[in-house]
């Protein structure tokens, strides 16, 4: 459910508060920011306090609802609150405008407290426009449109703050553009040097695959894999007989074993293992530091031709886990 | 029945050959045939444990068990398994003729 803006300056609050019954939270709280914001424009302040009061209420964390209570209370002279409900706006989001005007209030508290509040200096009839007004409308979003219009109104204003606003919203506006330029360049650094290394990464795997779908096209080996020295398969490719899993879970801790033994009992590294049985050959050859391609054949195979087989393409493999 | 103590003597012209053991299942020695290795200790454990493994995959392909075969940096290490549990254990230096050990391998096998 969304509001027209008339219809939302005409309902009382218990009508929209009964409506929003049916809605989940985060929307209650969204309706009711607009519909607040609407009152605030056409200047009714009491249905406009109960609707960011209620957001407060909804979430405590909405520094929308309470930057507009501080709007509303300073509309109404209350200091008090519009000191409090700023607190708020400071402690959610420090890094705000708002947090920037709170540290200045904060330093200027006793005066506001005895009567001669920062706002005096505020204007707020007739088509004269506060300071603070000046800022909610530059806020977060300083874009040009809105600088343009609110040098206008401070033209018509005699407040300093309202110009030193201005004057911060044109060096924020300032800022991000430096910003955006910065992240365009840093954009196409990332482009130029990591766009290609993805699509490397990508091409590997896929490049990988290929190979050794290439050594299980040899009719006696059934299956080929590239593993980590932790036993991690890499990538395989099985040939007509299917799925080996099961082998390689068997494989993997020895390779792990043998790792450690090779350690502490000072062997030199191995580069070749091979396990016979009957009528299957597991052949693992080791490529860089720390992977094994591991050849499983079956049938009477012939240790020279699977040896052939993996040393063929042992240099593709090394090339293509270079680039990973 | 392969004459084992008289079929180990054949490897020591060969060369690179380093030393040779035959072994049972449980890792006792029954022959050996020392020329300059030193390390059987290791290579016992190594077989010991690469054993358990071995089974578990001879289950898993339903085949028997043949040799296991490491090459490193520096040399080679053969097992060979055999009839009436012998497990034929063979060290070599990197530059080793395997093509005649294997030979003498293959010529006990025909003895078995």
């Amino acid at each position: 459910m969304r509001w027209e803006p008339i219809m939302l300056d005409i309902l009382s609050f218990e009508k929209v508060n009964e409506s929003l019954k049916k809605l989940k939270d985060a929307e209650v709280a969204e309706d009711l920011l607009y519909h607040g914001e609407i009152c605030l424009r056409y200047g009714r302040l009491p249905l406009s306090l109960k609707a960011f009061q209620k957001i407060a209420k909804i979430n405590a964390e909405n520094f929308n609802a309470y930057l507009n209570l501080a709007r509303i209370f300073l509309h109404l002279k209350d200091y008090e609150e519009t000191l409090k409900n700023l607190e708020k706006v400071y402690k959610i989001y420090p890094s705000s405008f708002e947090g920037y005007i709170l540290y200045k209030i904060l330093n200027e508290r006793q005066t506001i407290q005895t009567g001669q509040p920062l706002f005096a200096d505020f204007k707020t009839s007739g088509d004269e426009v506060s300071s603070l007004e000046i800022k909610i409308q530059l806020e977060l979003s300083a874009q040009d449109e809105q600088i343009s219009a609110c040098a206008e109104l401070v033209e018509k204003t005699s407040d300093p703050i309202a110009k030193y606003f201005l004057k911060a919203a044109k060096d924020r506006k300032a800022l991000f553009l430096e910003m955006e330029n910065q992240f365009v360049k840093l954009k196409d650094t990332i482009k130029i040097e990591g766009e290609p290394v993805y699509t490397e990464i990508k091409e590997a795997k896929d490049m990988l695959k290929d190979v050794l779908e290439e050594m299980v096209k040899v009719k006696s080996i059934i299956s080929a894999a590239v593993i980590t020295q932790g036993g991690k398969i890499i990538q395989s490719a099985y040939g007509e007989a299917g799925e080996n899993q099961r082998i390689y879970s068997e494989v993997t801790p020895s390779l792990s074993f043998i790792d450690k033994w090779i350690k502490e009992n000072k062997f030199s590294s191995l580069d070749l293992c091979v396990l016979s049985f009957e009528e299957t050959l597991i052949f693992l050859q080791k490529v860089l530091k720390e992977y094994w391609i591991c050849t499983i054949a079956s049938g009477r195979v012939n240790f020279g031709a699977v040896k052939y087989n993996v040393e063929k393409n042992k240099d593709r493999i090394e090339d293509i886990l270079k680039s990973r | 029945m392969v004459d084992f103590d008289k079929a180990l003597e054949s490897f020591e012209k060969i060369s690179g050959f380093k030393g040779a053991l035959v072994i049972n299942s449980k890792g006792d020695i029954l022959h050996q045939f020392q020329k300059e290795e030193d390390r059987w200790n290791a290579i016992l454990l190594l077989y010991k444990e690469l054993a358990k493994h071995t089974q578990a995959i001879s289950r898993l392909v339903n085949n028997t068990f043949r040799e296991m075969y490491f090459e490193f940096e520096d040399g080679s290490i053969t097992l060979e398994n055999f009839q009436e549990d012998r497990v034929l254990i063979i060290t070599a230096s990197k530059d080793a003729n395997l093509g005649k050990i294997r030979l003498e391998i293959r010529k006990m096998r025909s003895l078995e």
